[in-house]
């Protein structure tokens, strides 16, 4: 995929939260133009450029990021630090994903620039509204800022 | 004497008398030197110069003899004060009373002082005071000292160890006072002397135990911070394989269900209302840990009415379906947190609710009396009730009078309730037979 075209990028290590989101996405059609990365390692070498592959740019970068917290080595914490103070990407909107509104760092989350967090729902079709919802907010929200 | 007797001699005739008369009245006066007052002297018929002194001196020893007598009484006073302040003091068996020479020998000593310190009186009397001093504090100067702060200051009170006859140390609480005579002059010292080991011991346990509460406090804080980062893990880690597991049998039905038979569709549709239902749990035990940690915010003269009337808003929102209707009498204000209350009213009303469902002429009330110390709030409905038998689980987490299949929940409700209620200070009880509905109460103290 070009990265110009790319839409949303989903940063999750639970296979299963990303596969659910990922289908809800495409039943509306909006899952075409999406990156899913596996982990926070992942995340910052898709966004800050490894090897060859450069790095993300001001004009060069998804609608949004959808960024889960809780993740190995590298924790949606850092990655949320790392977008938010470079100047290249911290104008790229990113919403938390939290299984639980008892996050302790829902609240640093917000300190350190998140645009929004959501939690997650048990319940599938809560689950699936929800991301549907949070990805035409953004994605139309950025567009009236491009 | 000797004067009036060599004097020149007076006129002749009065020679003899003149001479008796007057040693009679020597003899007074010398008796008045020895403090005798007794003797009366003579008084002539005579009426002269000798008679008038004579009679001068019997009102004197009049008057000297009642001054006497006074001062005798007085002196016995006085004797019978000290005597009785002595076998006081003597008698005193839990402070040693002793009294010191300007140079700090001990002049008097008290049962109190024999018990407390060992030594007998014939042992002690004359010894310098330092006998009660550890060798450290003699070497330090520390009897010296004391003296001196007393002598500087009136008195000084100190505390330290004490040497008792046998070697065996006490912890003393001292007072020394400086004893001065009528002239001013000092005459020596008062020194009071309290065996405070036990209250010293009882001192240390205190401390001692007040920092084994304070580690256990300690402790307990840990446990209870390790018990929070548990239920955020287990919120976390719980909730994400529940989801997985509601979500993809939620496809399943929607999508592949069609080709199967009814039972397969009877059993994946199990498969997602269980996972629905551990959802409800780990929510609900999350807002039940929740509260432990929660401080109550009161709001003085709440509206409990309103607070009812939103919260039936909110139950019957969700649960429409039920033609169920609230006889909500105006309630007594009450002294609460808004939040927590609202959540009782939601829970007592949408378990009131669910257990009138099946009546067809279900309604719940709302009513409220105040107390001396209280306003107590009852809720009633006249749906299925429970059996009192098992009324002590009634507020239990995640203890149920009825089955699922009868009733949905998880058991938290009550339990919250309860804790709510419990947080305000407040007390929750409930009556109710099969059949008959239920009765649920709480109070507020106000």
């Amino acid at each position: 995929m070009n990265r110009n075209e790319l839409e949303i990028l989903l940063i999750e290590d639970n296979p299963d939260d990303a596969a659910l989101a990922i289908r809800a996405l495409k039943k509306q059609g909006m899952a075409n133009k999406l990156i899913h990365l596996k982990n926070g390692v992942e995340a910052l070498d898709f966004i800050f450029g490894s090897g060859d592959k450069p790095k993300l740019t001001r004009d060069n970068h998804p609608r949004v990021i959808l960024l889960d917290l809780k993740m190995p080595m590298v924790d949606g914490m850092e990655v949320l630090e790392k977008v938010k103070s470079d100047p290249e990407t911290k104008s790229i909107p990113v919403v938390i994903l939290t299984s639980s509104a008892e996050d302790p760092d829902i609240r640093k989350c917000y300190e350190l620039g998140a645009n929004s967090y959501i939690v997650k729902p048990v319940e599938f079709d809560n689950f699936s509204k929800t991301v549907i919802d949070l990805g035409f907010y953004w994605m139309l929200m950025n567009k009236v800022n491009k | 004497m000797n004067s009036i007797k060599n004097s020149p001699d007076p006129p002749g005739r009065f020679i003899p008398d003149f001479e008796n008369r007057m040693n009679k009245l020597l003899d007074v006066l010398l008796k008045f030197t020895r403090l005798d007052f007794s003797t009366q002297a003579e008084v002539s018929s005579r009426g002269d110069e000798i008679d008038a002194v004579a009679l001068g001196l019997n009102t004197l020893s009049e008057e000297l003899r009642e001054l006497r007598l006074k001062e005798q009484i007085q002196q016995e006073y006085v004797k019978e004060n000290e005597e009785r302040l002595r076998l006081l003091v003597g008698g005193v068996k839990d402070y040693a009373i002793i009294n010191l020479t300007p140079e700090g020998l001990i002049e008097s000593w008290n049962q109190g002082a024999e018990k407390i310190e060992g030594y007998t009186e014939q042992e002690i009397i004359g010894k310098h005071f330092s006998v009660f001093y550890t060798p450290e504090e003699i070497a330090g100067g520390e009897p010296g000292n004391n003296l001196r702060a007393a002598l500087a200051q009136g008195s000084h009170e100190g505390q330290g160890w004490r040497k008792r006859k046998d070697g065996t140390l006490f912890m003393a609480d001292v007072v020394i006072t400086t004893l001065y005579d009528e002239l001013g002059r000092i005459k020596g010292y008062a020194k009071i002397t309290r065996d405070i080991t036990q209250q010293k011991e009882a001192e240390i346990k205190i401390l001692e135990l007040n920092n084994r509460l304070w580690e256990k406090i300690q402790e307990m804080e840990l446990i209870n911070s390790e018990l929070e980062a548990f239920t955020y893990s287990v919120s976390h880690d719980l909730r994400a394989p529940v989801r997985a597991i509601h979500s993809y049998s939620r496809i399943l039905y929607q999508e592949q269900a069609q080709n199967w038979d009814t039972e397969s569709r009877g059993m994946i549709q199990s498969v997602e209302r269980n996972a629905q239902h551990m959802g409800q749990l780990i929510d609900d035990l999350l807002a039940f840990t929740r509260l432990g940690r929660k401080e109550i915010t009161r709001t003085l003269g709440l509206d409990m009415t309103e607070l009812a009337r939103e919260a039936w808003r909110s139950v019957a929102d969700t649960a429409r379906a039920y033609p169920i209707r609230l006889d909500l009498k105006i309630l007594e204000t009450a002294s609460a947190d808004p939040t927590l209350i609202r959540q009782v009213f939601v829970n007592l009303l949408s378990n009131a609710f669910k257990y009138s469902s099946n009546n067809p002429n279900a309604v719940i009330t709302l009513t409220s009396v105040k107390e001396p110390k209280e306003c107590i709030y009852c809720i009633q409905d006249n749906g299925v009730g429970f059996d009192m038998r098992y009324y002590n689980k009634l507020f239990r987490v995640f203890q149920r009078l009825h089955t699922t299949d009868q009733f949905e929940g998880t058991g938290v409700g009550l339990a919250l309730v309860k804790r709510i209620i419990t947080k305000h200070g407040g007390r929750v009880w409930a009556s109710s037979e099969p059949g008959q509905g239920a009765s649920f109460y709480f109070s507020l103290p106000y």
